[in-house]
This record gives C-alpha cells, structure tokens and sequence, in this order.
C-alpha cells in the first residue's frame, strides 16, 4: 500500500518504535507505580524518564506536568471541560477539528458562550487580530489548533500565546498534526496547555496522547486508582497521577520515548524537509492536472505540514479517494471531522480529497498517486481548469 | 550500611526525587514505601544514612513534598 494519511496516523512506524513496544511486552509487562517489586520500580523510571523527554521536547521543563491520556482528544477534553465552567466565555479558530468544537458546543448547552476567529489564510497578522477581538474580560480560555488537519496550514501560536498571557487568558494548543513536525516551545510560546497525538508526527502507536498542563490544574474528568494515597477516597491532587487513574499505556509510552529519539536523531528538520518537498512535488504535480482545484498554500517551511485538500472538479472526493484505493493508495476523503474548516473552505457538501506525506514516503510514491490522479482524470474526460 | 527513606507520593515523585539527588552525586533508589502509612501506597527514595541530611534540604529546594522520613 502507499500510504498518504499520515495525518491520520503515521503509516509507517521506524523499527526503533517497534522494537520499544516489543520490549516493553517482554520486559516490562507489570503495572508501573503500583508495584514495589523491581520490575514494576524499573518500569516506572523508564516511564519518568519519557516525561522528561516529552517535557524537554516541548520546551515544558517540569516532567510531572507530562500526562499520558489514551489520545489527543482526550487530552483536550481534559483541558477544556477541566478549566471551562458554565458561563465562562472561550475562543477557538476557525479551523478547530471536532476535538475541540464538539466538547464545546456541547458546554454551550449549559451556558459555555463561544466566538469563533476567523483563520485568514497567508496573513498571520490578520489572524492573530481575529482573536484579539474576540479576547474579553470574561475569556476563560482561547484553543487554537496549531495547524488545520485539513490543509495543513500553520496557526500564529507564538503571537496568539503572547497575545493571552497579556490578557492574562490561559491558552491550549492543539498539536495533534505539528508535534514532532514543528518546533514547539511551550515556555518561549506562552502556550500553558499542549495537547499531542504522538502517534502522528512522533511514530508512537495509536492508543497513546498526551497533556503537558503547565497551567492552573484542571478539574478532573475521571477519578480512580493511581497507585497513591490509597486510603484516600478522594482523588490525590498530586500531578500526573491525578489524571491518570488506571493503568497506563506502557507499550504506547515506550514506543513514544522512542519516537521521540527518533525524531531527534533523524533530526525534525530534516524529516520536516523531505515531507515538504513531497507535499510540494505532489502540489505542483496536482496544479498543472487540470481540473484541480487546492483548497491549501503552497507548502512553505513554517507555515504549512505536509498536508494538502484537493478536489477535482465536482467529482465527489470519496469517489476520488475509491479510485486511489483501487490502486492501493491510501488517502482520506470527506471532512475530515473538521466540519468548521470546511465551513471556510466551502466544501463543507463535497468535503475535499487529502493527501499527507510522511518521512517515510518516497518520490517514486508522489509519482504514482499523481499518475492515477491522471489516468483517473482521463477516464472522467475531466477539461476545465479552476 | 543504614538507609534513610524519604517518603514521597508517587512513583513519578519518587523518580523526580532520585533525578534532582543524582545532579548532586547522591545516589538514591526508588522503592515503594513498605510497612504502610496513613496514606497509603506511596513511593520514595532511599540513600544511605550519610547523605540523608544533605538529601533532605536538597528534595525541599526541589519542591518536592517529602511524607515522611524514617530508616529504611
């Protein structure tokens, strides 16, 4: 198969990843922090020792802020029903992904007030205004995704955190498709909530995510057993066992420890480089197609990931995206479930075709999707240029 | 040799504990604090008894909340 949904999950996994979970079944198949036995102790410092990487990755500093959830979504469940409370106003971009816009519509019921800024694609000064705006004095809390799930475009984060510790405003990020591909520095960032899908652009396994919560400590959204303060019928307040109750991930953390080694000894550069060149082979490739029309920029170092929208003509893209899985070709069609970003888009009826390159994609790959793409064009007597 | 058991919370305090004693050459291991206490399942450090005065000041820099003391 070759393999462009990396936005949905990193296709390939490195061998290093593989050989950490395998070993963390056969090693480590105890209960961390549970247990007073050695391999259970041991277990629990392998454990530490991924908080702190995770931590110095992200610029957090404080390895005890790191909480391991099941995924990304969760992680920003923790956060925005954590801190936001009935009647608190929040804003979010416009290109949020249902991780974020779901919780909070729902919180709308109860009274939550929502504004949505508006993402003006090419002029991060525009956007960054967008949420100035919309900042008031009863904002609880701004979520803005880092970069859209759905044209790979990159949010002004530094200048929006910025803008919310003026304000004085706790501000969550959403790096589902940036961590691991983009710098993040969440002290330099002023970001106070990061939520990370490792299993994108680290190469971890599915089932694994992550908050690193350098903010005012959120309530809690489940409650159990932490290994700690038994006695106490009441959750432990201590971080990040207090959101961790139940067993945690080990073979998910292990294989995150090692996709962050191997992010930094390829170097995140580099990886970020060669996707971009792919996304941009294949963007060129798809502009002179004809009939093609791009709902992303052109993939530029810093302000796009190696996502890009497409659909062609009126074909619907799910049928687009048959055609290529006849032809063992993995791509996602329809909205992505970022409904508002299609709102934006216009494309919220015919949803878009989306194409996402890995470091582990080759040249000779684009190549072949963007030949089917042709002979498919040629099938479908596709003539107009948009 | 005796030991001294600095009683923290949990596991990932105790790790912490273990990681701010090694940047001051005191060697420390994480182990599960036996005997129970009021609280329950905790975890903390041991260092030998020599040390543990300096541990001590060093884990309270550190903001590490220390349960209890007692030989280990």
């Amino acid at each position: 198969m070759v393999y462009f949904d990396n936005a949905a999950t990193s296709g390939v996994k490195p061998k290093e990843v593989i050989e950490a979970v395998n070993r963390s079944l056969r090693e480590f198949s105890v209960n961390p922090g549970r247990g007073g036995y050695k391999e259970s102790v041991k277990c629990s410092e392998e454990i530490y020792r991924c908080r702190k990487k995770v931590s110095r990755f992200f610029g957090a500093n404080a390895p005890e802020r790191v909480i391991f959830t099941a995924n990304c979504t969760t992680a920003l469940n923790t956060v925005i029903k954590g801190i936001v409370r009935p009647g608190d106003h929040v804003v979010i971009s416009g290109l949020e992904h249902n991780a974020v816009a779901r919780p909070l519509y729902e919180m709308t019921k109860s009274g939550v007030k929502l504004d949505i800024a508006e993402v003006i694609f090419g002029d991060w000064d525009a956007t960054v205004r967008s949420f100035e705006r919309l900042i008031r004095k009863d904002t609880r809390l701004v979520v803005c995704t880092h970069a859209s799930n759905v044209t790979g475009s990159v949010l002004p984060i530094g200048e929006i955190g910025e803008i919310c510790a003026k304000r004085g405003v706790p501000f969550a990020v959403d790096a589902a498709q940036t961590a691991g591909v983009l710098p993040i520095d969440m002290k330099a960032q002023k970001i106070d909530y990061l939520c990370i899908a490792p299993h994108k652009g680290i190469f971890a396994p599915t089932g694994i995510g992550v908050l690193i919560a350098l903010g005012e400590i959120p309530k809690t959204l489940t409650e159990g057993g932490t290994g700690s303060m038994s006695q106490s019928f009441y959750q432990p307040v201590d971080l990040p066992e207090r959101f961790e109750s139940g067993t945690v991930n080990v073979p998910g953390i292990f294989g995150l420890s090692a996709g962050i080694d191997f992010v930094e000894n390829k170097g995140r550069e580099k990886i970020m480089q060669h996707e971009l060149k792919l996304s941009r082979k294949i963007y060129e490739g798809l502009r002179t197609l004809g009939g093609c029309r791009m709902y992303s920029e052109y993939p530029n170092e810093g302000r796009s990931v190696p996502t890009l929208s497409f659909n062609l003509r009126d074909i619907p893209s799910t049928e687009i995206a048959e055609y290529l899985g006849d032809h063992n070709i993995a791509v996602r069609a329809g909205l992505h479930c970022a409904p508002m970003a299609h709102r934006r888009l216009g494309t919220a009826e015919t949803g878009t075709v989306r194409v996402s390159c890995s470091f582990f994609n080759t040249e000779r790959e684009a190549e072949y999707l963007l030949n089917i793409l042709k002979n498919y064009k040629r099938m479908k007597k596709i003539q107009k240029v948009y | 040799m005796k030991n001294t058991m600095f009683v923290t919370t949990t596991s990932t305090f105790a790790n912490k504990a273990r990681e701010e004693l090694s940047k001051h050459k005191i060697t420390a291991t994480v182990k599960k604090a036996q005997g129970g206490t009021a609280a329950g399942c905790l975890f903390g450090v041991s260092v030998g008894s020599k040390d543990a005065e300096k541990a001590e000041k060093i884990l309270q820099m550190s903001g590490i909340r220390i349960i209890a003391v007692r030989d280990d």
